[in-house]
């Protein structure tokens, strides 16, 4: 019998070869957490179709209560379709702001369990909890601890998937749902995994799934004995790396310091907005300043600030045209005001006549704001000391008393419905 | 040629000189001194094109041929030797031979004539070049000034208007000196009796730093520093020291200096100081942020490193306000504590946790170091 075909590794990779040393990960993922902090807030909501970030007949659903769940709705739909499918449900903007505080105490939970814990998204991580077993015990029961943790701290429902690689933790935790625990050994990894749909692996998407079925290929299993060099062919570099995930091959580790490359926000119109309109400038202010006290919040400054529209001339199979313009200041800044600026600045210089369905303002170029020494000589005098101040003081209010008291006059309103990405 | 030069004359002028010849060698003759003999005497001159040195000895010269020598191997082989005298004679070419008692040296020198001139008159008063001003001090009076300041002048050369010492009169009979980097800025004013300036000049950090070390040396009761449209320089005992003005504007110092502080917090400058440096081995070794915590009647000074380790100190200062705290890079503390007398006391002006703080005196009043917090 031929042996198994040998991945190539750099004496690095000794320390995450899963044959060396058994891991344990934790993928962690919160239950509807929009919905059931907005439950949790509001104990009117509880028992009652919840739908957050749907109250524009453009945007789409950001999270949904599982009571809303049972009438077909999912994140990510389209408004229009959930008001369709749940009439009576309880449609809800969204407080980004009290979603980012709470996730703050959930990351908490989650690093009370293992240094190594890799954010995926506000409330969603993987924990590698590799050698905790002497402190808490079994995987069951280290799941079990985790579940009732968030639910002291948090109040808030966690369901957890744990196994030896972060592919089969992150399938447990969704095959969980909702409020589950599954853990599997690596003894029984192979036998898990073979029958799923192989679009359960990351990486198989909508194209990559057809192709596959017309390969024969419906299951991980299948996927798991297909040979690698037509898979190679079929599918270029992703072929043997698929087929390494589907043979419970997953040696990536749990990153900690994960740096996150960019931060955005962005909105979908009600109806669509004139280039030089107030309404898209005011929208422009909005997500500025929101990306400016995110950026204060994790101690980060950006450089690069580029702005982002979708013109409402449709290309077909729901495709726009879309329109990037970037800038790149000469100091880095987590200031909303100045973020706005650039990004009002840019807009001026877009002219195409046409009208816009969605903006957003994005940041990049991060660097970690560790620079403490205040300047004697901002110029105009004191004005950036002054602002950071101020920036201060706002997100202390926020902080306290939630993102509604306190705005721009010019923003007043503006963010009806902030679609948010997390990259 | 040969001339003889008294060998602890020759170490004293050549040291003086180390600051100023070009240490990186790009250009090789501004490695070198020139070396010119005359009746009695020989001059010495170095220049790094922007500060230019020159001093006289007395010597025995046999006839006046100038001629060049690598300032650094001459001043250690004068430095090395224990003759009384040194004796220099040229050889063919642009060989020299030195003699210190049985040790001979071979050197090659360089063409004299390729020799830069000096950043100066020659001890002239040039009328044309445009006198701006003439600053008349005792040189313990202006090695102070020069003390108080040049600490605070920006190591970035980039900031060039920020890289040297600024100097103005703000009125008629009174000499400034201000010195910032954009973090902290140290002035010092002073009575200069008939000193008068429109504007101001900014001397370069290295010139100013060999202008103090003149200073020290023995000389004239009154130094006598005069500012032309492009230059300063000092005439001290057989020394002519010169260096080309920073060119730029100094930014507006003025506008950055609080008027007034909500606390004026009296601290003995010893228990500062020396709280300070107990604190700052804890600091971020790139930042050195150390806390000042004000409450009650306490000032606690403390510094915390991730995984390093923690340091704190409280001294007792008489403080009835409402607690607060303020963020310093340490350093920037204990340069201006260091240039309060010992046992002196300091006055911190202090408003609130992002507000430039004012340092300050009863010492001399005419004082003032005003220092940006660091966010903590």
């Amino acid at each position: 019998m031929k042996p198994p075909p040998r991945i190539r590794s750099s004496p690095g990779d000794l320390l995450s070869d899963p044959s060396a040393a058994p891991r344990l990960i934790a993928h962690a993922d919160m239950d509807a957490f929009y919905a059931s902090i907005e439950q949790l807030d509001n104990p009117e909501l509880r028992g009652k179709p919840v739908i957050v970030g749907g109250t524009s007949m453009r945007g789409v659903v950001t999270s949904a209560s599982y009571e809303a769940r049972k009438f077909g709705i999912r994140s990510a739909m389209p408004t229009v379709e959930a008001h369709r499918l749940c009439p009576d449900g309880i449609f809800i903007a969204g407080r980004m702001g009290r979603y980012v505080e709470i996730a703050r105490r959930v990351r908490e939970v989650f690093e009370s369990f293992s240094p190594v814990v890799e954010p995926l998204s506000l409330d969603e991580a993987f924990i590698d909890l590799t050698g905790t077993q002497r402190l808490f015990g079994t995987p069951v029961d280290l799941g079990r601890a985790l579940k009732r943790q968030m639910l002291e701290r948090t109040g808030l429902i966690v369901s957890v998937g744990i196994a030896p690689t972060k592919m089969a933790a992150k399938i447990l935790s969704d095959l969980s749902k909702p409020d589950g625990l599954l853990v599997i050994t690596a003894e029984y990894l192979r036998s898990f995994l073979d029958p799923l749909p192989v679009d359960r692996l990351w990486g198989v998407g909508r194209v990559t799934l057809e192709r596959m079925n017309r390969a024969g290929i419906r299951t991980i299993g299948d996927l798991a004995r297909y040979d690698v060099s037509v898979l190679r062919r079929m599918f270029g570099s992703a072929g043997p790396h698929l087929h390494e995930l589907a043979n419970a091959r997953d040696p990536r580790p749990v990153i900690r310091d994960w740096q996150r490359k960019s931060y955005g926000e962005e909105s979908t119109f009600d109806r669509d907005l004139e280039l030089g309109s107030l309404e898209l400038r005011r929208v422009f202010v909005a997500h500025s300043e929101a990306i400016g006290r995110r950026l204060r919040a994790d101690r980060v400054r950006a450089r690069t600030v580029t702005v982002k529209l979708k013109l409402a001339r449709a290309l077909g199979s729901g495709r726009y045209p879309l329109l990037t313009r970037s800038a790149t200041l000469e100091k880095s800044t987590d200031d909303g005001a100045t973020i706005a600026q650039t990004a009002l600045n840019l807009l001026a210089r877009v002219r195409v006549p046409e009208r816009v369905r969605l903006a957003g303002v994005q940041v990049h170029h991060l660097e970690r704001d560790d620079e403490m020494q205040l300047q004697l000589f901002d110029s105009p005098a004191g004005h950036e000391a002054r602002r950071w101040r101020l920036n201060r003081a706002v997100d202390d209010v926020i902080r306290k008393f939630g993102d509604n008291v306190i705005s721009l006059g010019l923003v007043q309103a503006a963010k009806a419905s902030p679609t948010r990405r997390i990259k | 040629m040969e001339i003889a030069i008294n060998r602890v004359a020759l170490l004293d002028a050549l040291s003086m000189i180390q600051g100023i010849v070009e240490r990186r060698n790009t250009v090789p003759i501004l490695g070198h001194v020139l070396i010119e003999p005359a009746e009695g005497r020989v001059r010495l001159s170095a220049t790094d094109l922007e500060v230019g040195i020159r001093t006289e000895l007395t010597a025995e010269a046999s006839d006046p041929a100038s001629f060049t020598l690598a300032a650094r191997k001459l001043f250690e082989i004068v430095r090395e030797t224990e003759a009384e005298q040194v004796t220099i004679k040229a050889l063919e070419r642009d060989w020299m031979e030195l003699r210190c008692g049985r040790a001979r040296f071979k050197m090659m020198g360089l063409d004299p004539r390729s020799f830069p001139s000096l950043p100066a008159t020659n001890g002239q008063l040039d009328r044309e070049r445009g006198i701006q001003a003439e600053l008349k001090l005792s040189p313990d009076v202006l090695a102070n000034m020069i003390d108080k300041t040049i600490f605070a002048v920006s190591p970035d050369e980039a900031r060039y208007n920020l890289s040297g010492v600024y100097l103005a009169a703000p009125e008629s009979g009174t000499v400034r000196m201000v010195a910032t980097d954009g973090h902290r800025l140290s002035l010092v004013d002073r009575e200069a009796g008939g000193f008068a300036m429109e504007g101001g000049v900014i001397i370069p950090r290295k010139g100013l730093a060999e202008l103090r070390k003149l200073l020290d040396e023995p000389g004239e009761d009154v130094a006598h520093l005069v500012i032309e449209r492009q230059l300063a320089w000092l005439r001290r005992g057989a020394t002519e020291l010169s260096m080309r003005l920073v060119e730029g504007e100094f930014p507006d110092y003025q506008g950055v200096i609080p008027t007034e502080s909500r606390y004026q917090i009296h601290v003995g400058r010893d228990i500062l100081l020396n709280a300070m440096r107990r604190a700052a081995i804890f600091s971020n070794e790139r930042y050195h942020g150390v806390k000042l915590a004000f409450a009650e009647g306490t000032l606690t000074v403390s510094s915390t490193s991730p995984e390093v380790g923690e340091a704190s100190e409280t001294i007792d200062v008489a403080f009835n306000g409402a607690e607060f705290s303020i963020g310093f890079n340490a350093l920037y503390i204990q340069q201006v504590l260091n240039v309060i007398p010992s046992e002196g006391e300091a006055v911190l002006g202090l408003s609130d946790e992002v507000t430039a703080g004012v340092i300050t005196t009863p010492s001399d009043s005419k004082f003032r170091y005003v220092v940006m917090p660091m966010r903590l």
